[in-house]
């Protein structure tokens, strides 16, 4: 009994699976244009072989692929040269009703050499600002796995009436500093980094091991032109005036004028050579006396 | 103390553990991103569950090797192992049906081995002991029975658990099997 009770469970169950397919042992929707395959599993599986191309083409000739469903021209046709292709290496199926869902894998290095050169065959070149300043090459910036995010970029990719025209992509900075300032980026950037920039600012003052510091305690308002060096120092404007008209300075504002850096002598000597050089300097009265 | 709490909840917990194992396993394969190693344990699952059939064949006197005790240990533990395998290969896909028919008689059929002749030995031992004690303290058959009736019932409703264990222990083989020969036969 108990034998004949498992025979029958099992008899039942082959049934079901013969019947229904599609709810019994389906991993899922068939696509669309296959709905009708539903209950016939061996029109596209070969038992214990696989899904064989042969089966494929059956229905979908290889010159054809592709007219209908893509809408595009015969140029974009390049099934034919994939005959030695398995279809289920791009393909797959039971993903969905959506045809798009179907394609599980491209890999473009299918490809034959004169198609995979040539991107807008398939893809539509990008209309955007960004696209049209650049190379029409798009292996220079993108690679075959994905469109984003890109592979690689070099500002040398722009075309040649592009490539001083930064903030066609780029914002400029909008500190008082940078609005002030007419020439074009690259006077003190470059195109591998913004920070840091190239601008000399020992032609200004040098940053020594004394003033190794970051521009905002210096440059504490927005206004890169203005700087202080109360900040640090433990001096201050009355003592400054005081230490300095004994040299006959009266104007104290702009400490770089002589103080390029921490070296107190080099501030004598560039002193010197501004009184050298201009005897009148309304800074030193007391040169003018001698 | 009664069966239900002595003997069944511990195994419950049991049972628990399984889920929360199955649970902890799958969410490191998708932490890891290696959900590719579910489809293989699937395999591994079910040898250690075939594997385990080792104690029922030395049951039937089929094979003659081998200690009862140890085999029936063995039994459990790689049934336990080979079930939390096979839950995480199942994983939470719900597609067709004959797979996830495979996968709630494994469940059943790991409840229905927990009530099994582990359990309801001692659960008879017990409720045996604890009769002799009531009715040596001087209780008389009546009042013996009204004591443990609540034991009685935890004890004849695993006897049902037992009787159907081998049924679905076969309905669980039959849909793998038909499911394992189904993968292989349309497997691109």
């Amino acid at each position: 009994m108990k034998w004949i009770t498992g025979i029958a469970v099992t008899c039942i169950l082959l049934l079901l699976l013969l019947l229904y397919p599609d709810i019994m042992i389906s991993p899922g929707e068939l696509m669309e244009g296959h709905q009708d395959l539903r209950h016939k599993c061996l029109s596209c599986h070969q038992p214990f072989g696989g899904v064989d191309n042969v089966r494929c083409i059956s229905c979908h000739t290889l010159a054809e692929i592709g007219k209908d469903s893509t809408g595009m021209t015969d140029k974009v046709l390049f099934h034919e040269a994939l005959a030695q292709q398995s279809c289920s290496a791009c393909h797959t199926d039971h993903a969905g009703t959506n045809p798009e869902s179907s394609l599980s894998g491209f890999d473009h290095l299918l490809l034959d050499e004169v198609i995979i050169n040539d991107c807008v065959r398939c893809h539509s070149l990008p209309t955007d600002t960004l696209h049209q300043q650049v190379s029409p090459t798009c292996q220079n910036c993108h690679d075959f796995k994905a469109w984003k995010p890109i592979a690689s970029f070099d500002h040398a990719y722009l075309l040649p009436d592009r490539q001083d025209k930064c903030a066609s992509c780029h914002a400029a900075p909008d500190d008082e500093y940078h609005q002030q300032i007419q020439d074009n980026c690259d006077k003190c950037h470059n195109t591998t980094q913004w920070v840091p920039s190239t601008f000399a600012h020992n032609d200004f003052f040098i940053l020594d091991s004394d003033h190794n510091a970051k521009c905002n305690v210096c440059h504490n308002s927005n206004n890169y032109s203005e700087y202080t060096c109360y900040g640090c120092h433990e001096h201050t404007a009355s003592s400054m005036i005081a230490e300095h008209s004994e040299e006959g300075i009266t104007n104290i504002t702009d400490c770089v004028s002589c103080h390029k850096s921490a070296d107190e002598d080099g501030a004598e000597r560039n002193m010197e050579n501004r009184n050298g050089g201009n005897q009148n300097d309304g800074n030193s009265s007391e040169q003018e006396d001698d | 103390m009664p069966i239900l709490i002595r003997q069944v909840l511990p195994l419950t917990l049991l049972y628990l553990l399984m889920i929360f194992s199955v649970i902890v396993i799958d969410y490191l394969l998708h932490h890891f991103k290696i959900v590719w190693v579910g489809r293989h344990l699937g395999l591994v699952g079910t040898i250690l569950v075939v594997f385990s059939f080792v104690y029922s064949l030395r049951k039937r006197r089929l094979i003659k090797n081998g200690s009862p005790k140890q085999l029936l240990l063995l039994h459990e533990y790689l049934a336990w192992i080979g079930a939390v395998l096979l839950l995480v290969h199942a994983g939470i896909h719900f597609n067709a049906i004959l797979p996830w028919l495979a996968v709630y008689m494994l469940l059943i059929n790991v409840a229905s081995g927990f009530v099994g002749k582990y359990l309801l030995r001692n659960a008879n031992q017990s409720l045996a002991e604890s009769r002799r004690v009531l009715l040596e303290s001087g209780s008389d058959q009546e009042e013996v029975e009204k004591k443990l009736f609540f034991d009685a019932v935890t004890v004849g409703a695993m006897q049902h658990w037992r009787v159907i264990h081998l049924p679905i222990a076969f309905l669980f083989g039959l849909l793998s099997l038909l499911h394992i020969i189904t993968v292989l036969m349309f497997n691109r």
